[in-house]
């Protein structure tokens, strides 16, 4: 391994699991940069063909931990920021794509612009058949008794008066979240583990996804996909950093 | 025997030229043209359907009932920043959660519509990052110019020095995106710390523009004096030119990979003949182009809708 390369985290200070892994590389000899999103653009970077660098450094590895749309670079004029965002955003989709990196996780594209939302998954979870729950799309009938999803949060609220659900189109679904399940690099480490969701958690990692919460209603079927899901401290959290750290480090021996 | 009658409909900004034209051309060519427009939902239309069982679903307009079945294709075209309903009054945060909420209901809904559609939003998005998008075109066998990107000077004019036509520079998300030449104000601000820029070769010779619908391909030259015809003020001609049968076919997968019914590929033909792919663009403007050289873009569009 060359001893010049790092893994890159970029998270919230608060969180958990993206400081277990910081804390879990150093604890391996490998170095990190850890770095909040809005900061992003203090970092002096070059990428080249399946080459990136930043601070000088050689990159092996990258942790991201925040929304593409969140605020990555402060410190502008404010009529420059959603432009200086866009730029940073355009660069680090490009960067956790190259082969010389594992990322955490490797969004593409359609993901990475479409905000890493719920739906994106769920197309892709119906794409590959695997069962989920009932949805239906408009806002036109009433339904007053299902759950609404609205598609930027992800988290159910009840469905909103019929007017406001028309204007936007809402998602509903009568389903219920009764059970969470953590899966990491394609295994399901803790929560539910029927073949439903293990045969989830195995195409989302085969499409990059190493990480990542499924909520699977009554019946087994999945509701939602949370790729950046937050893991409180415990066994839980050891395990999961154990299994990320692991894998940056054998990609890094590999380089 | 009659035929029966062919629907379309645009998404989104209705009066978006490119959609309005085709919208016309459809009519011309007998087939009825609904109009979504993104500022109108829940006003004047609405839809309902269920994701998960064969896209079944419906549009409502004024009342009459339009099944997904019936359509023949959409043409989707958004505006970069829509408004909210008039009636509707927000504080400037919880309007940009309205709005963003109402734009992902319809790239859903584009997503899971049965008809051919022209494009679907998640097709095509690594055009919003260009060293994403310009490794992608090389792995997919395309000549592309060398490039990187960084936001440190001394490291951006080594790299610029190997270059005996000099470089280019551009803005990774393709916003603000006007090609330039190196300068030194652009230095001065990579001096000053700023985002990561793109350098690229620069390569003489001339532009072509490819436009691929389905599995057919109008390639034009566009003969002009300007650095980026796009934008740049100068002379500009534009002629049909035949393209080499190995690029055609590239443009024609690479479009179909991405699950592109329309795409637009932007090339430099150097002057010794190499094609560099610059770019492929999900929501081409391909007007100009067919205005100036008769090439029938927009019918070949309507035509994978059925509509001839």
């Amino acid at each position: 391994m060359n001893a010049l390369t790092i893994v890159v985290i970029v998270g919230e200070n608060t969180d958990s699991f993206a400081r277990a892994i910081d804390l879990g590389l150093q604890l391996h000899n490998i170095p990190t940069i850890f770095i909040v999103p809005r900061d992003l653009s203090d970092l002096s970077v070059w990428l080249h063909d399946d080459s990136f660098t930043v601070n000088g450094n050689q990159v092996g590895g990258i942790v991201f931990r925040a929304l593409p749309q969140s605020l990555l670079s402060s410190g502008f004029n404010t009529d420059d920021q959603a432009f200086c965002d866009a730029e940073i955003r355009a660069m680090w989709l490009a960067a956790i794509n190259l082969d010389s990196v594992l990322a955490v996780n490797q969004y593409d594209a359609s993901a990475w612009f479409e905000g890493l939302g719920w739906r994106i998954w769920r197309r892709r979870l119906l794409q590959w058949d695997i069962p989920s729950s009932e949805f239906a799309m408009g806002g036109v009938l009433g339904r007053r008794t299902w759950n609404w999803y609205p598609y930027g949060s992800g988290t159910p609220q009840p469905v909103p008066m019929k007017r406001t659900s028309r204007l936007l189109g809402v998602a509903r679904t009568p389903s219920t979240q009764v059970q969470v399940s953590l899966c990491v690099c394609g295994n399901v480490i803790s929560g539910e583990s029927s073949s439903v969701i293990r045969d989830a958690a195995a195409y989302l990692h085969q499409s990059g996804i190493r990480i990542c919460e499924i909520a699977s209603d009554l019946e087994g079927h999945i509701l939602t996909v949370e790729t950046q899901p937050q893991i409180a401290n415990g066994n839980k959290l050891d395990l999961a950093t154990k299994l990320i750290v692991t894998a940056l480090e054998a990609h890094l021996l590999n380089r | 025997m009659l035929q029966p009658l062919k629907r379309i409909c645009l998404i989104g900004n209705t009066q978006d030229l490119t959609a309005v034209y085709i919208a016309w051309l459809a009519k011309r060519r007998g087939a009825e043209v609904f109009e979504f427009d993104e500022e109108k939902l829940g006003i004047d239309w609405e839809f309902e359907f269920e994701d998960g069982r064969n896209q079944h679903g419906y549009f409502k307009i004024l009342g009459t009932k339009y099944e997904f079945s019936k359509l023949n294709g959409a043409v989707v075209r958004f505006r970069p920043n829509p408004g909210l309903p008039s009636e509707i009054e927000l504080p400037e945060s919880e309007g940009e959660i309205f709005l963003s909420e109402r734009r992902a209901s319809l790239e859903y809904l584009v997503s899971c519509l049965p008809c051919a559609v022209a494009n679907r939003t998640y097709a095509g998005r690594g055009n919003g990052s260009k060293p994403y998008q310009m490794r992608q075109l090389k792995l997919a066998g395309f000549r592309v110019p060398k490039w990187v990107v960084g936001n440190d000077e001394r490291a951006v004019m080594e790299f610029s020095r190997t270059f005996e036509d000099g470089v280019i520079y551009k803005s990774c998300s393709g916003i603000r995106s006007r090609v330039r030449r190196l300068n030194n104000k652009v230095l001065r601000r990579l001096r000053a710390g700023t985002t990561p820029i793109i350098i690229q070769e620069y390569i003489k010779g001339t532009d072509v523009r490819v436009h691929v619908v389905g599995h057919r391909s109008f390639a034009t030259e566009v003969v002009s004096t300007s650095v980026d015809y796009r934008f740049d003020d100068g002379e500009t001609d534009f002629r049909i030119v035949t393209i080499p049968a190995a690029i055609d076919k590239m443009c024609i997968k690479m479009a179909e990979c991405s699950h592109l019914l329309l795409a637009g590929f932007d090339f430099r033909v150097s002057e010794e003949g190499d094609w560099y792919c610059l770019e492929m663009n999900p929501v081409p403007s391909f007007l100009p182009y067919e205005m100036e050289t008769d090439q029938s873009i927009g019918g070949a569009l309507l035509e994978e809708f059925g509509v001839v």
